[in-house]
């Protein structure tokens, strides 16, 4: 009882903390940015690498 | 920064979205989605700021408009490197937005078969403002 406690318990954080929980339907696509090789076009104010896409800008610019 | 895998007009998109620094917390820089994206001048943006504020906008033609008022959002968790999991869901005309699984708003806009894009801005002289997106997930609109 107590292990299913705990293995519940466990299973309800691994949910709480998905990044991404609520888009629970048919996955269409997904990336986790480690590198660039994903279908995003590039600006020169836009990286991808090591989990981050980043979007770094100069004053009044949006990208 | 567009998606260009697909072009979606209903859908469920998330993304993590880490607040930058900025100067002005509230309105010297924004980031988040671009949805039903044609181009710069004919786009919905779903956007929040370092304050914890959130709220949309579109640009119609180049002409601004505000679709849903930008409000403080006790859901989301303010402050620099502060992540908070955005995610925007589309069906039909219906776009409702959610913040760490609490809902936040919803408002009513025209579909178009366009991008989705992740979104910053600023307007903060000459300081720029490093916004870091990840764990990008694009599923079909739920049923």
């Amino acid at each position: 009882m107590m292990l299913r406690t705990i293995a519940g318990a466990m299973l309800a954080l691994a949910i709480a903390g998905g990044p991404a929980l609520a888009c629970k339907g048919d996955e269409i696509f997904s990336d986790d940015f480690a590198d660039d090789s994903g279908p995003w076009d590039s600006t020169q104010f836009s990286t991808i690498a090591g989990g981050y896409a980043e979007l770094k800008l100069d004053a009044a610019i949006w990208a | 920064m567009r998606f260009l895998g697909d072009t979606p007009k209903e859908f469920d998109v998330c993304i993590d979205v880490t607040y930058p620094e900025a100067k002005k917390p509230d309105g010297g820089t924004a980031g988040g989605l671009a949805i039903w994206f044609k181009d710069y001048q004919n786009t919905y943006i779903v956007a929040t700021t370092p304050a914890g504020v959130a709220g949309a906008h579109r640009y119609n033609k180049d002409k601004y408009g505000l679709v849903s008022p930008y409000r403080k959002q006790a859901s989301l968790k303010a402050g620099v490197g502060e992540k908070n999991t955005l995610r925007v869901t589309a069906k039909g005309n219906q776009v409702t937005v959610y913040a760490n699984d609490q809902r936040l708003f919803a408002f009513r806009g025209t579909p178009e078969e366009a991008y989705i894009g992740l979104y910053a801005q600023s307007w903060e002289g000459e300081t720029s403002n490093t916004w870091k997106f990840s764990n990008f997930k694009l599923t079909e609109a739920p049923k």
